[in-house]
């Protein structure tokens, strides 16, 4: 019969073990999710953190005595003894009624502040209105003349309240920034809102969180933070574009509707199209880059795979990671092809 | 030449049987419960009520074919169809058209006597248990196949082998079976088979509304698979409106494969409850119930108040589809989130309904298997009940981003943190449950360990769920497929698999292979970790659930993913032929193989028909292992006397012609038994032995089948055949102890058929046998007397008082 | 002995569960009363979740009912007193034959099935001349859902009714054995409670 301090050796061993756990958890973790980009998401993380430390300790009680008592006092072939009656033991069952409530009440307030916090708003805040139907996403900015986009630009470090809504005839769709951590769903006939403020720039995805038919997994768009001289540069540009439609040249215009609507223009410079975005390379020196950047390549399909998968060559002074790696399924190949060729022409001129 | 007087009188009874299937006065395949019959009824009533609603629309000037009205109500008379084709209302039939209630049970389609039975309507709840069980295993497979699409899709971004459309549908139907063709059936199916044994009673308190039951779930599958027939559903399980309001014509069969579901489960749970309030064995007061059934009655009342809300919330989809109803339409008064509201007050207490059943099970598997009493017994049964209670005030903790009530949102949280108070006290339960136990590693306990690993990981992953904030970040993300599958597949799953094995040998009397059992375990248990522990990591990277397709940048992880699904769907192979092979050759099972205390390992593996021959008595904790001397039930187990030596007409066995034996036979005493349902009662046979070792004697038996008050019995040919099969086990009891017997069923009443015998061949003396005065049809009228004024003979009354003692020969 | 009698007078439900001792004679005890009080649970759980979605719509629209629409109270009121009436009729028959009358419980029966019926009709009557359908908006397809639910539930309590009726007619029941009359009462009076709460709702809120 192993004495009783056999409880306290597994217990001790359990809590060191699941400690390590917590502080491995506390290191790896920022590294292991994408990095947070609103303050609603630093708050969401440090919450996060603390669930996981508390979590790996009480896995680790949990699956240490399960493991010890399943080795120790495993039965030898033949034994048919029994084990020992122990029916109950009182303390032991408050204290693990207890410990529990203490946990979990103190998560269920740091939540409700951190709730609290997140959805407060302060003065000065910018409105944004944000459409969801199938499949996509559109946004208007009311204070600046309710210029309509199909991507969201907004400013470092300032406070959006999105106003949500879907069209009364339209499903159910959830707005969903990864980056910021948070996300609300559009409610045809039932206005939403949700808030962030973003805190890093660069550029994210927005998705689609609720399913919402054969192309939920399409509905997608992209947010880039910008410093607020650059966005409102940005609203100034588009407002532009939106009062002259984007000059045509023959076959080009679809490529040229492609180039705004998936959102290249938002980062890209390029002036056949009116864009002077300074996050991604200018494509205006393409054919440039493409001799200079695509190893035996064709200039052609450098840029093909520079849309599909923008992290394979990266142009020096531009950061990795901020393009949406997602157009090589987002976009159909017969789109790719078009823009491809839209931009050498433009790009090369 | 000693066995030629049986033959003999064997011969019209070998002929009787044959032709019961052949016709006669019986009713053919076409009429009776039968498969057969369940094919016409259900096409001629799903085409007629097709037909009859065609025409209605047509007589009142609208286009005659409307899918959603019409598949409506094809569906729902069809199912009813097969339901009466089957057999299910035969019994009722009489009662509904006015017929006098029946005065006794005949007991003619209870137990199973071959494997044929598993196929009919049976009212024995040990039959519908392995029923339940195989369906739903059938399900199972379906639905795990459906999964594997959906992984082999996800296998590497972009689309490869389904539309988008085909893909929503693949998971839709995935969970929709998984939830209601699978968890809670294959739960209702082991309670069905367990509880009442574990409670001491001879079966369910509604026999026949268990069979109804059982038969719904066919039904519901199979409307639900053959959504894909018309475009199937693809709104996922939870079929938000108004996505499931504008979806393809298969909703409608989501609705009604979900209404049928719900009711089979609502009338399981009411029949549950009934029988573990009223039938519990003398002396098993609610604290020493074992605490699968503690499980089963919290489980049983979620059921019963909570699936209404499910059926409500589609009933309305189902309106605002064919009726162009308004209640989840914005445009016109409508509202989206009440869907939501109404579905999730069932769909969150349904978790439950998944999972207590199975906390249930482990407590039985971890208690026997490590030999040890179950440690805090009355905390855990608290604490399912108080599971059952604060589930129902947790919905809309699925909702924290749904855009209703701000409010709502933080006292939900509280509602929801609150449960993991009382299930972090079963785990500790458990786990204590172990330590300094003489733990056996059999398959069973190995999925219970394997278990209590996984269920931890899915409840702390629940606490995250339920911190608003991070669910805010988390919800709808690969982090809550992660979710779900610790809960219903770590969980579930596993205690199903637990639940199986420790109760296989109790169920078909062989044991399993140890071995595969153990190779499924580490299969199940490796790569159901594999599978599903990445996923956490995705949906934190923000990888949205539902989507068939992804970015390029998970195609790692997700294709290892894939391929462990893979590997995990091919180790329920392991199970599969494990089970199959075992029950078919498998060693014979003892009766307690575990050394278990509860009731259910007490009686002979598989079990006698009725369970008991006598109530058991209840004495102690079902748990008490390790306490010397404790107990936990007293069964009595009637053992047939043994055979006495009888004196053997010699000379009957010497007769050489057939006018020798005449002779012989008209000097042995004449004794006539009348005896129906009691007819191979022990009692009855030694009352006719006790005679014979007195002088030589000759006995006629008769079977009057046509009872007065019975005679609407309408499946005749299944009564006939029992009958005949409870006359022959009797007459093979009095031949063996060397008693010259015949005797044959009879289509009178018994006065009457009384009468014809002492007409044409006089007997000595009358043996009546019938149930006890409460249930006897015969002795309501008081047969006894008036046989006795008519015929001047001595006529004996054998009271056979349990239906275990008449049928069980 | 005691489980082997609820078993046997328990099947299918069309047993008439005998009494075995005092201790059974409880209503509570017979399997059959107390599988229909739990099924009743059920159902009220049903019309609640209907009742939860017509409140909902209630309370996040204003006016209620939008205005064009217009529900017959007063009409209906006459045939809530009809429902109620039959009630009491019900009550009737189940006192009659704890006292072996068999005449008012025929004459019970009889009435209550007539005045259920004829709610019915004076129910299918109002639908064709309320001049709304399901279809005009939401307060119409929840007026439509939760009347026609109920009128649903009178349909079964009728079947029942007339099961009883014709069973009584040919001189089934006893003063001690009478658990189906029990059931299908305790149903009636059942249907009758949710249409007060109907018409207190839908007509007069």
């Amino acid at each position: 019969m192993p004495p009783v301090s056999a409880v306290a050796k597994v217990g001790i061993f359990a809590l060191v073990l699941g400690a390590i756990g917590a502080v491995g958890a506390w290191l790896w973790l920022p590294d292991w999710i994408p990095p947070a980009a609103a303050v609603q998401a630093h708050r969401e993380d440090t919450l996060y953190l603390w669930l996981l430390a508390t979590s790996a300790v009480i896995f680790s009680v949990v699956v240490c005595f399960l493991g010890y008592s399943m080795w120790v006092f495993r039965a030898r072939p033949g034994d048919m003894s029994d084990g020992a009656p122990i029916h109950g033991h009182t303390g032991l069952e408050i204290v693990w009624t207890i410990i529990p409530i203490v946990i979990v009440l103190a998560f269920a307030v740091a939540a409700t502040i951190v709730l609290n916090r997140n959805e407060s708003l302060r003065p000065g805040h910018m409105v944004v209105n944000v459409t969801g139907r199938q499949f996509d996403w559109s946004f208007t900015y009311p204070k600046r003349g309710h210029l309509h986009t199909n991507i969201l630009a907004l400013p470092l470090g300032r406070q959006v309240e999105f106003r949500l809504h879907a069209p009364p005839t339209d499903v159910i769709h959830s707005f969903k920034i990864p980056a910021f951590r948070v996300g609300e769903d559009v409610v045809p006939g039932t206005p939403t809102t949700v808030d962030a403020t973003p805190t890093r720039l660069g550029t994210y995805a927005i998705v689609c969180a609720e399913l919402c038919g054969i192309g939920h997994a399409q509905m997608r768009s992209i947010v880039v933070v910008m410093k607020p001289a650059a966005w409102n540069r940005w609203i100034a540009e588009q407002k532009k574009l939106a009062k002259a439609p984007p000059p045509s040249s023959g076959g080009t215009t679809d490529a040229a509707a492609t180039f705004t609507s998936a959102g290249c223009s938002g980062c890209h410079t390029f002036k056949p199209a009116g864009s002077t975005g300074k996050i991604g390379p200018d494509l205006d020196n393409l054919t440039t880059d493409a001799t200079k950047y695509g190893a035996g390549e064709t200039p052609a399909q450098y840029v093909r795979e520079s849309i599909i998968d923008p992290g394979k060559v990266v142009v020096s002074g531009y950061q990795n990671g901020i393009m949406p790696t997602s157009f090589g399924t987002s976009l159909t190949s017969a789109q790719i092809d078009a823009l491809v060729s839209y931009l050498l022409k433009g790009g090369g001129g | 030449m000693a066995a030629h007087a049986t033959e003999l009188h064997a011969h019209d009874l070998v002929h009787d049987g044959h032709d019961g299937h052949g016709g006669g006065s019986n009713r053919s395949i076409w009429l009776r419960g039968s498969w057969v019959r369940a094919a016409w009824v259900t096409a001629v009533m799903g085409l007629g009520a097709a037909g009859v609603v065609m025409l209605i629309r047509h007589l009142s000037g609208r286009v005659a074919y409307s899918d959603g009205v019409v598949q409506t109500f094809m569906l729902a008379f069809a199912g009813l169809g097969f339901t009466i084709g089957i057999g299910c209302w035969d019994y009722w039939w009489g009662y509904l058209i006015g017929n006098p209630t029946p005065t006794h049970e005949d007991h003619s389609s209870h137990g199973a006597r071959s494997w044929k039975d598993y196929f009919k309507v049976n009212t024995d709840h040990k039959v519908i248990g392995v029923q339940y069980l195989v369906t739903t295993f059938i399900f199972f497979i379906i639905g795990g196949m459906m999964a594997e699409g959906v992984r082999a899709e996800l296998a590497t971004p972009g689309a490869q082998y389904f539309s988008p459309a085909t893909y929503n549908a693949l998971f839709s139907v995935h969970a929709a079976l998984m939830i209601f063709l699978f968890v809670i059936p294959a739960f209702a199916g082991l309670g069905n088979f367990v509880i009442p044994i574990m409670i001491g009673a001879q079966d369910m308190a509604f026999p026949r509304l268990n069979a109804l039951s059982f038969w719904m779930l066919p039904i519901a599958g199979m409307i639900m698979v053959c959504s894909f027939l018309v475009g199937p559903f693809n709104a996922g399980w939870t079929n938000y409106a108004p996505l499931s309001t504008f979806g393809p014509p298969g909703e409608t069969f989501w609705v009604m494969g979900v209404q049928f579901a719900g009711a089979s489960s609502i009338a399981t749970a009411v029949n549950f409850l009934v029988t573990i309030v009223t039938m519990r064995a003398p002396g098993m007061g609610f604290w020493r119930m074992p605490l699968l059934v503690w499980a089963n009655l919290a489980t049983s009342t979620l059921v019963v108040l909570g699936t209404p809300f499910i059926a409500g919330a589609q009933f309305q989809v189902l309106f605002d589809r064919i009726m162009h109803a308004h209640f989840f339409d914005a445009t016109a008064g409508g509202n989206v989130i009440v869907y939501q509201h109404v579905f999730w007050f069932y769909s969150h207490p349904a978790v439950y309904i998944m999972m207590l059943p199975g906390f249930g099970i482990i407590s039985e598997v971890l208690a026997i298997h490590s030999r040890k009493p179950i440690f805090g017994y009355k905390l855990i049964a608290i604490s399912t009940v108080a599971i059952g209670v604060l589930g129902f005030t947790v919905w809309a903790h699925h909702m924290f981003t749904s855009g209703m009530a701000p409010w709502l949102r933080v006292p939900m949280m509280f509602t929801t943190m609150a449960i993991a108070v009382p299930t972090g006290i079963k785990i500790f339960s458990w786990v204590a449950t172990l330590w300094r136990g003489v733990i056996h590693l059999t398959t069973p306990m190995l999925f219970a360990c394997g278990f209590l690993f996984t269920f931890v990981i899915g409840g702390l992953s629940g606490i995250f769920l339920a911190v608003i904030p991070v669910d805010i970040n988390l919800t709808d993300t690969y982090f809550v497929v992660a979710h779900i599958h610790y809960v219903l597949f770590g969980g579930s799953v596993f205690t199903i698999y637990a639940g199986i094995y420790h109760w296989f040998p109790k169920m078909t009397g062989k044991m399993y292979d140890e071995g595969l059992g153990k190779l499924h375990f580490w299969l199940t248990f490796i790569f159901f970790n594999a599978t599903f522990m990445p996923m956490h990591w995705l949906g934190m990277e923000g990888m949205m659930r539902r989507i068939a397709d992804y970015p390029a940048k998970w195609a790692d992880l997700n294709f290892i993913i894939s391929i462990c699904a893979f590997v995990l769907g091919a180790s329920t192979l392991v199970f599969l032929y494990n089970m199959a092979y075992s029950w078919w050759k498998g060693d014979p099972a003892p009766a307690n193989p575990w050394r278990a205390l509860t009731l259910e390992w007490q009686v002979t593996s598989p079990p006698p028909i009725f369970n008991f021959d006598e109530p058991p008595q209840i004495v102690g904790s079902p748990y008490a292992y390790g306490v010397p001397g404790a107990r936990h039930a007293i069964v009595t187990v009637h053992v047939p006397p043994a055979p006495e030596e009888i004196p053997v007409p010699v000379a009957l066995k010497q007769a050489a012609t057939p006018q020798q034996r005449e002779a012989i036979m008209s000097a042995l005493k004449h004794i006539l038994v009348v005896a129906n349902q009691t007819v191979a009662g022990e009692r009855l046979i030694a009352s006719v032995r006790s005679r014979a070792a007195a002088d030589p004697v000759r006995v006629t038996v008769i079977c009057p089948q046509n009872d007065p008050s019975d005679s609407w019995v309408v499946d005749e040919e299944a009564v006939a055949a029992a009958t005949r099969e409870r006359l022959n086990a009797t007459l093979a009891a009095l031949r063996s102890a060397g008693i010259e017997a015949s005797g044959h069923v009879v289509d009178r009443d018994p006065y009457t058929a009384v009468m014809d015998v002492v007409e044409s061949d006089p007997p000595a003396e009358i043996i009546v046998s019938t149930l006890p005065g409460t249930r006897s049809g015969w002795m309501r009228r008081d047969l006894i007397e008036r046989l006795r004024t008519a015929t001047n003979l001595p006529v004996e009354h054998v009271v056979v008082d349990e239906p275990s003692e008449s049928t069980r020969a | 002995m005691t489980a082997t009698a609820a078993t046997i007078d328990g099947h299918g439900g069309g047993g008439d569960a005998a009494p075995v001792s005092a201790y059974h004679e409880s209503l509570l005890r017979s399997p059959l009363f107390l599988g229909m009080i739990m099924f009743l649970g059920s159902e009220i759980m049903l019309f609640g979740s209907f009742f939860a979605i017509f409140f909902y719509l209630r309370f996040t629209h204003n006016p209620w009912p939008p205005t064009g629409i217009d529900v017959p109270k007063k009409p209906t009121g006459i045939n809530t007193v009809i429902l109620i009436s039959s009630s009491f009729t019900m009550h009737w028959a189940l006192v009659s034959i704890k006292r072996n009358r068999r005449f008012g419980l025929i004459c019970g029966l009889g009435m209550t099935l007539m005045l259920g019926l004829t709610f019915l009709a004076l129910q299918i009557h109002e639908y064709l001349h309320l001049g709304f359908t399901p279809s005009n908006n939401a307060f119409a397809s929840g007026f439509f859902s939760l009347t026609g639910l109920h009128g649903f539930h009178v349909f079964v309590g009728a079947t029942l009714l007339t099961i009883a009726f014709i069973r009584s007619s040919r001189g089934h029941y006893s003063a001690s054995q009478h658990i189906g009359l029990e059931v299908t009462g305790l149903y009636w009076h059942f249907v009758d409670v949710v249409w007060i709460v109907l018409y207190t709702v839908v007509y007069l809120l």
